[in-house]
């Protein structure tokens, strides 16, 4: 019996759909790999977390239009890539409550330490280096 | 004609097993120590991640861009244990290939078996996705609308990023343009019922996901929904591919359980709680004080998703996979603060009640 060229190539694509990220360990968009939460929550970094202070109060980042994991991803780029104070500039001008004379601070918390990695005041104005990442 | 049966394949099955072994050992002889040393070269030397293989330089961090970032958190240890991983999962991934190849005539015409088209279900997806596709367009919309000021983070995705309009960040113009088009294609698709424009309102649906998760991180929040707007408004009569996507929203489930095995462990489950304690919303943080509960709720987590296949497909089980699903969601929103009340997989039952009122299954299928 013919089972169907086109139909048999159905089934090979979506072996490959989903095959490919699965043995690469990585999102592809628009092919998923199925990897959230996977790793183990007491790995190395596992602790690692990011807060941003508008003033004393902590950043909602929905009201910016971030997923709260979005956000800690975006934190933990800036930081690793030297660009904290690029963020929290961005953030302020995205800040639905923009222009509110506060300090923008970006908390690195891991354990029991905390780590103040950048400052930043709206009328501050940094130069914006290029993207290295 | 003789109806095909399940075939093990055991020639082609050695052949493969004799190829996975063979790439093993060059990788534990050969590959590792390189991978390991180059890693190792690239936290310890000034530039070391540049000055190595060139070839070998591209294609990984074409593959991994986070590579330099997550090495600086992570260490090379890490990442050899992904590398690792990648040989172990070639061999599955072989293995099923091969038996899906051995197999083929079976799977084919089990998963395209033809079924009378029933206006009614059909009707009843068509809603079900325009519904979907205008509310969650919305909240994509509106996210997109809000990080305007974020461009400088924007980061165009790796396999489309190079395509026009996905290059840089969306501005108002694009984001207006694309959601006016698929707003009046969806409208007009529904009154005229023509397939085109049913793939149009789809790819804008994707373009408007692909603008989102360009910004360094890829969510699956639309993952399963994908398979179902796809089928229904891609297609004239989604009906005929309902096997599809109840194999493939088995398959989603099935292999972010399998993922946690192979990353984890069985100890995945007992490890779980500080994700609670360090990520979790008010709630969780809350409930993380009590580690035995959410190793409990992390196992029920684990075993729903590995047996979501065996769930799916049965007219007695179902239910239960449904009840699941629905309290699974619900606790990684409010436990997690991952997905929302109104969660784009919860779709995902309404493809299952479908399709068991539409399918006549094998009773060997319970």
């Amino acid at each position: 019996m013919n089972a169907g060229w086109p139909k048999i190539g159905v089934v090979v694509l979506l072996l490959v759909w989903f095959g490919l990220p699965f043995v690469l360990q990585q999102d592809l968009w628009p092919m998923f790999r199925m990897g959230m939460f996977s790793q183990s929550a007491k790995g190395p970094m596992a602790d690692e977390n990011w807060v941003i202070l508008h003033g004393s109060l902590e950043l909602d980042p929905t009201t910016i239009g971030f997923s709260r994991g979005g956000m800690q991803a975006l934190c933990r780029k800036a930081y690793y890539t030297h660009r904290a104070q690029l963020l929290l500039q961005d953030l302020a001008m995205a800040d639905p409550n923009k222009g509110k004379p506060a300090q923008w601070q970006l908390l690195r918390i891991q354990g029991d330490s905390t780590l103040v990695v950048a400052k930043y005041r709206v009328s501050q104005a940094i130069s914006r280096p290029a993207d290295h990442d | 004609m003789t109806r095909p049966t399940y075939k093990l394949g055991l020639p082609s099955l050695l052949v493969c097993a004799l190829v996975w072994g063979g790439l093993l050992s060059i990788w534990l002889i050969i590959g590792r120590p390189a991978v390991l040393a180059w890693l190792v070269a690239g936290i310890g030397a000034d530039g070391g991640l540049d000055q190595i293989l060139i070839w070998w330089q591209h294609l990984v961090l074409g593959l991994y861009p986070r590579l330099p970032v997550e090495l600086q958190r992570l260490g090379p240890d890490f990442f050899v244990t992904k590398a690792d991983q990648v040989i172990v999962r070639l061999g599955l991934v072989a293995l099923v290939g091969q038996q899906l190849w051995v197999n083929r005539r079976l799977v084919v015409g089990w998963l395209f078996a033809a079924q009378d088209v029933a206006s009614f279900y059909v009707l009843f997806l068509r809603w079900a996705a325009s519904f979907a596709y205008l509310w969650f367009g919305y909240d994509i919309i509106s996210d997109l609308w809000l990080r305007q000021p974020m461009a400088d983070w924007h980061q165009p995705l790796r396999l489309v990023g190079w395509i026009p309009g996905l290059i840089t960040a969306p501005n108002a113009a694009n984001m207006i343009i694309i959601a006016a088009l698929g707003i009046l294609c969806l409208i007009l698709w529904l009154v005229w019922d023509w397939v085109w424009l049913g793939r149009l309102v789809f790819v804008t649906w994707m373009i408007g996901q692909a603008w989102l998760y360009s910004w360094g991180k890829i969510d699956h929040t639309y993952a399963t929904l994908n398979w179902l707007m796809l089928v229904v408004l891609g297609t004239k009569d989604p009906v005929q591919y309902l096997r599809l996507v109840m194999v493939l929203i088995a398959a989603t489930y099935g292999l972010a359980g399998v993922e946690k095995l192979l990353t984890t462990g069985l100890s995945w489950a007992a490890e779980a709680n500080p994700y609670l304690v360090n990520h979790g919303t008010a709630i969780g943080q809350a409930l993380g004080q009590f580690p035995a509960v959410f190793t409990v709720l992390a196992m029920i987590s684990l075993l729903g998703q590995l047996l979501s296949p065996w769930l799916m497909f049965s007219k007695r089980r179902w239910p239960i996979w449904a009840v699941w699903v629905l309290l699974f969601h619900a606790g990684t929103w409010l436990l997690l603060g991952a997905g929302a009340w109104l969660h784009p997989w919860y779709w995902s039952i309404a493809v299952c009640v479908v399709y068991h009122q539409l399918y006549d299954l094998d009773h060997n299928m319970d």
